[in-house]
């Protein structure tokens, strides 16, 4: 049997050996060709192309060239050229594309001269197999088996080396890499953005603390991952807080997260992306990138009953949360000097503001009926674009017991976002908002609200809510809080004009939270 | 580099050492080969062996674990080795002039390039893949400081995973990293190289190349060692690598005449069960052990061996109450399996899983298919051992597969971790192909 096998093979190989020499020379530069094709292509083209790996043409080739080894014009020809150009030619570029690529990182090389380094390494496979099956003797006895086997040793040694090595880049790239060099750089490589969230809640939240995230679905399968987190929050308390059962967990914890999820690696194709949107009473934020708002004013005119304008002289441009730390949120007020206040009907302010929602006409009243309160005009604002915000004087007015009550005319600045889902990426505490003086604002009005509505206390909370809208009609807290309070009790019309309004709100936002319920209502 | 120290000796210098002081003070054969690679291997496993005893012991019992036993245990080992290599001499006959030699051949070369990768690697680079952070290294630092799983009992507060997910697998590897933690070390990754050389060394002991001209069977470290399914595994900590270091190393000590030892091959049969408990593949060595047991007539030692297995076994499982994972893996009843049986589908289900398999392992699978192949050619006996290992490891991987992908609805959705159940067979095929095709080549000489 094996005679048989044998005589065919030599055959086999006899027959090889008469085709004219000079294909060899072909079949050398068409697996050069062939390699570099694939490096500039993708890993296992020549495969789909051809149907054969590109590895075992490469193999079958040296031992070709290695059984077949003559004196001829072709093949010194190629020995030649393989040993003077192509070898030192093959080993530099690799070692050069590698040494780039484990500089700059995976992915750098291919994206400038459109070469898969790690794969160049076939050329360099290939040039150096020729050149040793240049120098080693042929075997004196061509038996089928053996060659087979060495064949398929050979293969396999080149195939695994190769799948390995290309990790090497990486590998290295990840320990000598400058992007690389911390602890928090390299979970950073790794964890991407997920890492920069976790290293806030540690920094703001104390281990004493608890914590109330997202549930583990799209897109917060990272952030809502209790266990996950628990590896770098623990020893502080987690509590999972699903729509179904959000209060009794926002109850347990002192903090909770405000997180938009990662909607690239896990898309949401129905669900809202921004959490929470349920009624949060907030008492701090902590954000991850700084919130610095950069306004300036245009122009501020004064309308009066009878109907003149008066345009006022620029006031300062205003920055606020640059001084106070990275996350600092604050509100600061500038006053606005009206001449004759009891004639105006409206200010109109003509402005630019890189935070939206941050600027707002404020009328500051002390009415001896009512108390000391602020009303707030709509703070529209849209980010980095000519706005004009306004005021209405006689309305503020005509709710009054006296028309001396208001006091003065102010330019709120803030740059606290209106609803949590809007920080984007924040950690917030769970509670009531701090105020020493009498003086009764929307903001806390309706954070009180959202406590009330914790606690289940939702007449109160109602209450709260719609004082809130009396002194800023664009409340989104409370617009928020009134169309749930309206949809528990099956109130779908009213829940629907709360709705719209917050959409129409919200119209330069997304993900929009009005129109996500106005859809949901439509799916009810 | 201060720190590359210290994480080098407290994940892998002091675990080895402790295996070794084991190994001698057992008197064990092994332990006075100092030059031999071997030597190296074993005392890395078995010291992660006996970390991972203790621990176990320790937690089960509600104690807590003693960093001064730690740094004594540490410091006793180092001690008793410098006194017992000094007292013995054995350093004099290490010429190390003989081992630098080696560097120069390109093969070693390339060797020590990958295992340098991995070394410099796991020397810096910190845990950062998904469930080693959600389990293996959050159990290891809890370990560390003391607190007991059991603690967390009332702490989990979420609709998605509940308290048992921290018993879904024993603590091997969590016992090394805490033993890193204790130690001082910043990262444990380390551990992972040591099971990466474990293996690679004793390969390397056998077909390395020494001296002299390259042959063909000095590839076979290589392609081990370059094997990228083991390779890629050394660099990130999870238990899927050591647990087929444990089951290959547990078989090696049971097929290999002259280093066969059925008391250290149940060792890594126990340490490959505390690492992955679920893994059927136990099967496959009670079954070569109970083949030598009857082939070499030492009934009362494997017997006494084969109980003490399944003792652990029923311990760890009565303790860890693992509801969550035994329970719903075995549920499924023969019963329910005849009735949803269909000719066609386990048809199909079987070549999609042989697809599965060989795409993971294809070239380990295309040496052990040659090395069959030329065995047969020549003639010659293939051993039982390694038809009982290979019959019983395809019925479990197709039978296993089989009543795993009737749990799912899409059966296809468990073809990448069906491939990477292979990673535990790419050892044994690889250490079969290349004895055989060593044998073969030799003679071919």
């Amino acid at each position: 049997m094996d005679k048989h096998y044998s005589k065919s093979f030599r055959r086999l190989l006899s027959k090889s050996m008469s085709i004219p020499i000079r294909m060899n020379r072909h079949i050398f530069l068409l697996v050069i060709l062939l390699s570099l094709t694939e490096a500039y292509l993708y890993d296992g083209f020549v495969s789909n192309f051809i149907g054969i790996d590109i590895k075992i043409l490469i193999v079958m080739t040296i031992f070709l060239n290695w059984l077949h080894k003559t004196k001829s014009e072709d093949d010194i020809f190629i020995s030649r050229f393989n040993r003077i150009v192509l070898l030192p030619l093959a080993s530099t570029i690799y070692l050069l594309l590698i040494l780039v690529e484990i500089r700059n990182g995976t992915g750098y090389v291919f994206s400038h001269v459109h070469i898969h380094p790690e794969i160049t390494f076939l050329t360099l496979t290939f040039s150096a197999g020729m050149y040793l099956s240049s120098i080693i003797p042929k075997p004196k006895k061509l038996s089928p088996v053996p060659i087979i086997t060495a064949v398929i040793i050979v293969y396999s040694f080149i195939s695994t080396v190769y799948f390995s090595l290309a990790y090497f880049p990486s590998l290295i790239h990840r320990l000598v890499g400058e992007d690389t060099a911390t602890y928090r750089q390299r979970m950073k490589t790794v964890w991407g953005d997920y890492y920069d969230h976790v290293v806030l809640y540690q920094d703001v939240v104390p281990e004493d603390s608890s914590v109330a995230h997202p549930p583990q679905e799209n897109p917060w399968q990272m952030e809502g991952n209790q266990l996950l987190l628990r590896y770098f929050l623990y020893p502080r308390q987690l509590y999972s807080a699903t729509n179904e059962d959000f209060y009794s967990s926002l109850n347990s914890a002192d903090w909770i997260m405000i997180t938009a999820g990662n909607t690239i690696l896990y898309p949401s194709s129905e669900s809202f992306y921004g959490w929470p949107i349920l009624p949060v009473p907030i008492a701090e934020v902590q954000t991850l990138l700084p919130r610095t708002l950069d306004a300036s004013i245009n122009n501020i005119i004064i309308e009066r009953l009878d109907g003149s304008e008066s345009i006022l002289s620029l006031l300062e441009e205003v920055s606020l949360g640059e001084d106070g730390g990275d996350n600092e949120l604050d509100d600061i007020y500038q006053e606005v000097v009206i001449e004759d206040l009891a004639t105006a009907n409206l200010v109109k302010v003509e402005l630019n503001s890189n935070l939206s929602y941050s600027v707002s006409v404020v009328a500051y009243v002390d009415d001896h009926e009512k108390g000391d309160f602020e009303y707030e005009g709509n703070p529209n604002t849209i980010k980095n674009q000519l706005t004009t915000i306004q005021l209405n004087i006689s309305d503020v007015q005509a709710g009054l017991s006296d028309a001396q009550s208001i006091l003065g005319i102010y330019l709120k600045y803030t740059n606290r976002a209106p609803l949590p889902y809007l920080y984007g990426e924040a950690i917030a505490k769970v509670g009531k908002l701090d105020h020493n003086d009498d003086l009764m604002t929307s903001e806390q009005l309706s954070n009180l609200g959202a406590y009330h509505y914790t606690m289940g206390d939702f007449d109160q909370a109602r209450e709260l809510y719609e004082q809130a809208l009396l002194l800023k009609s664009s409340n989104l807290e409370s617009l928020v809080g009134l169309y749930y309070l309206n949809m528990q009790e099956n109130n779908q019309k009213e829940a629907r004009r709360y709705a719209s309004i917050l959409s129409s709100l919200l119209t330069h936002e997304s993900p929009n939270l009005g129109e996500d319920l106005l859809r949901e209502m439509r799916i009810k | 580099m201060i720190i590359s120290l210290i994480n080098l000796f407290a994940g892998y210098l002091t675990i080895t050492l402790l295996g070794w002081t084991c190994l001698d003070l057992f008197r064990n054969r092994f332990a006075h080969k100092l030059s031999s690679l071997l030597t190296l291997s074993i005392s890395f496993l078995l010291g992660a062996t006996l970390i991972n005893i203790v621990f176990t012991a320790i937690m089960i019992s509600g104690a807590n674990i003693s960093h001064q036993l730690v740094f004594s245990a540490a410091i006793i080992s180092l001690a008793y080795f410098i006194f017992r290599v000094v007292r013995s001499g054995v350093w004099k006959r290490i010429s190390l002039t003989k081992y630098m030699s080696t560097l120069k051949l390109p093969l070693n070369l390339l060797l020590i390039a990958f295992i340098s990768t991995i070394l410099l690697h796991n020397l810096s680079w910190p845990v950062t893949d998904w469930d080693a952070l959600t389990l293996y290294d959050f159990r290891g630092r809890v370990f560390s400081e003391n607190i007991r799983i059991e603690d967390f009992r009332n702490d989990i507060h979420d609709t998605y995973s509940n308290f048992d997910y921290y018993y879904s697998y024993p603590f091997m590897t969590s016992s090394l990293h805490a033993w890193s933690y204790i130690l001082g070390a910043s990262t444990p990754m380390i551990v992972y190289f040591g099971f990466y050389l474990s293996l690679v060394l004793l390969f390397y002991e056998k077909w390395g190349i020494r001296s002299g001209k390259p042959k063909l069977t000095h590839l076979f470290p290589l392609i081990l060692a370059a094997s990228p399914e083991l390779f890629s595994h050394s660099t990130i900590a999870y238990t899927n690598l050591p647990y087929t270091i444990f089951f290959f190393f547990s078989i090696y000590f049971l097929i290999d005449k002259k280093n066969y030892s059925p008391t250290i091959s149940t060792l890594m049969l126990l340490s490959s069960f505390f690492t992955r408990s679920l893994e059927p593949f136990w099967l496959i060595t009670i079954s070569v052990m109970l083949y030598q047991m009857v082939k070499r007539k030492s009934v009362i030692k494997s017997s006494v061996l084969i109980a003490l297995f399944f003792l652990s076994r029923y311990l760890w499982t009565s303790y860890a109450v693992v509801d969550l994972t035994n329970k719903r893996l075995v549920s499924i009843s023969l019963g329910s399996i005849l009735a949803n049986f269909n000719l066609k589908e386990l048809f199909q289900i079987e070549l999609f899983l042989v697809k599965n398999y060989l795409t993971y392992i294809k070239i380990p699978t295309l040496l052990a298919a040659l090395a069959a192949f030329l065995t047969i050619r020549e003639r010659k006996r293939i051993r039982p051992a390694w038809l009982i290992i290979f019959t019983l490891g395809t019925a479990i991987l197709l039978g296993g597969g089989y009543i795993f992908a009737q749990k799912y609805t899409v059966w296809s959705s468990i073809g990448p971790s069906a491939a990477r159940m292979m990673l535990s067979f790419t050892p044994l095929l690889m250490y079969f192909a290349f004895t055989h095709l060593a044998d073969y080549l030799n003679e071919k000489k």
